[in-house]
């Protein structure tokens, strides 16, 4: 697949530094210091409470599958079909997207239990979810 | 939870609907076919250019001031106009706001109205189905989408009807019989887009998409335009059409996204058509039609639980029991719906409810004695919903 480049993140000035931990392996999620509350993506204020007080808390990667879709038409030529995609209810609470990295669809559950894992693409470490 | 004014019930009507040709139109533009369309709507009301003092339109994503370009092409300065940002609830928004700025004394007769040039810009060469997007590449999420795989409106929707799959038992036979009862409805509508029948077994064999969807889950790809003409029931029964009262709307919108909380499987129709449904002062019993927004057809499962037609869970069981046919308990998407017409982001779904309420057709299209429609609009990154209730009005 020479000269076939996957789609990589365009961050903004909220999410570099996720995406700056996530080269290092390390999965930070906002955590709230006013109602302790969790979001994804990151932004400038809790969006529960609107605070701008919170910090970057190390997640567990620990989560299950909310829902999950096979792509089989190919959209882009960097992803070869057939491939999972899912959301993913992370123990800390957010919802968020993900590849699930299986070639054994059958096995594949809404509830399911998850954990993340790394997946490289060009010069990025994106996360993914695989079976727990 | 507020609910919008109940003395508006009935005090503006739909006068005039207008739309282009449809399908595969080549050569065709966006605005061109939206101005054919305003044009043919105009014209039904029986009005003409000088009683036209607003335009509220939703154009393409790509034009930029897109309501300002539709009033150049009109040749018609508007005491209101704008253009609106809800995706496919737009449509029926526009007409929303159109009441809300007549009343408020903005101004008096509104053109509401949208087009696209999809199929023609997808196929305007051997490459373009694959490489021009419907959506330009600086309006997608920069991050947290494509990076992981995921792609198009077809992606997101996949999602939403896998997990009701899992949550209420959802079955690919209850989503097949949405499909395949719209395709009998388009079958008997000369400007649908889809001629051919399909059974339950062709809809089996449909080529995968993203499952749980194949392609016969999924909207077409059209060239085609649709426009209304909105003002006060008063001035209406001077007009050449009978009337269609406005006698209800609501609006909702689920910002936090398809992946927050319940989102996918409770969506936004269910607060948006509990207003509607109080403005008009009716229920969903009531309801003689329901041309619902149909991009999937796991769309129209969860509005017909969400609507309160059935209950939550059993939307695909309702479908399956032939309940949207013409001589169902609910004919819906009576002229084919965006699955088997085409696909004009829910404007035609508005027209159908408005001819259907005319009694416009034979018996063989016709609902008999058809006296409230509900519509519905979805779309956006698929949370926002707006709904219409409309009621023949005095002959
Ligand atoms: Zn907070």
């Amino acid at each position: 697949m020479s000269g076939v480049h996957r789609p990589v993140p365009r961050p903004s000035p909220e999410t570099v530094p996720f995406w700056e931990a996530c080269q290092q392996e390390r999965f930070l999620l906002p955590r709230c210091s006013q109602c302790g509350s969790f979001w994804f993506p990151p932004t400038a204020f809790c969006p529960e409470c609107w605070s701008p007080n919170w910090d970057w808390h190390e997640a567990t990667g620990l989560g299950s599958l909310h829902s999950f879709v096979i792509f089989r038409r190919q959209y882009h030529p960097a992803f070869v079909t057939p491939y999972a995609v899912g959301v993913v209810h992370l123990k800390e609470g957010p919802n968020i997207l993900g590849r699930i990295l299986t070639n054994d669809f059958e096995k594949l559950h809404v509830e399911m239990p998850l954990t993340l894992m790394w997946d490289r693409a060009e010069e990025w470490v994106i996360p993914a979810f695989q079976s727990f | 939870m507020s609910n919008p004014n109940r003395t508006l019930s009935g005090k503006y009507a739909i006068v005039g609907v207008g739309q282009s040709d449809l399908g595969q139109v080549p050569g065709s533009s966006s605005l061109g076919l939206l101005n054919e369309a305003m044009h043919n709507a105009v014209n039904d009301a029986g009005l003409s250019k000088p009683d036209i003092d607003g335009i509220i339109c939703r154009g393409p994503d790509d034009v930029y001031t897109h309501h300002q370009r539709m009033g150049e092409l009109l040749g018609i300065d508007a005491q209101f106009s704008t253009t609106l940002d809800n995706g496919g609830a737009s449509q029926i928004l526009s007409i929303i706001l159109a009441v809300m700025a007549i009343d408020a004394g903005m101004c008096d007769v509104v053109l509401c109205g949208y087009g696209r040039d999809s199929w023609s810009r997808t196929h305007r060469d051997t490459t373009a189905r694959m490489s021009v997007p419907l959506v330009p590449p600086e309006q997608e999420r920069s991050e947290f989408n494509a990076e992981m795989g995921m792609f198009g409106a077809v992606g997101m929707h996949a999602l939403g009807a896998s997990r009701h799959m899992a949550l209420y038992g959802t079955s690919k036979d209850h989503l097949g019989s949405i499909a395949v009862a719209f395709r009998e409805h388009a079958l008997r509508n000369p400007a649908a887009q889809m001629k051919q029948p399909l059974s339950m077994e062709k809809y089996h064999s449909g080529r995968p998409i993203v499952d749980p969807f194949n392609m016969y889950d999924c909207s077409l790809v059209t060239d085609g335009a649709g426009a209304v003409v909105v003002c006060s029931a008063e001035r209406a029964k001077d007009l050449r059409q009978i009337p269609v009262l406005i006698s209800g709307f609501g609006t909702f919108n689920n910002l936090r996204g398809w992946y927050y909380d319940e989102h996918m499987t409770d969506t936004a129709a269910r607060r948006s058509g509990g207003k509607a449904f109080s403005m008009a002062g009716i229920g969903p019993k009531e309801i003689d039609t329901a041309q619902l927004y149909d991009c999937f057809t796991y769309m129209v499962l969860t509005q017909l639980e969400d609507y309160g037609f059935c209950a939550k869970g059993e939307g695909g069981p309702f479908a399956m029991s032939g309940a949207l046919g013409l001589d169902g308990a609910l004919p819906s998407n009576t002229s084919g719906g965006q699955l088997s017409e085409g696909h004009v982001e829910g404007m035609l779904q508005i027209l159908e409810g408005i001819r259907q309420l005319r009694h416009s057709y034979g018996p063989d299209r016709q609902v008999s004695d058809a006296q409230w429609a509900l519509v519905s609009g979805h779309g956006g990154n698929t949370v926002c919903h707006s709904s219409l209730i409309l009621q023949r009005g005095g002959a």
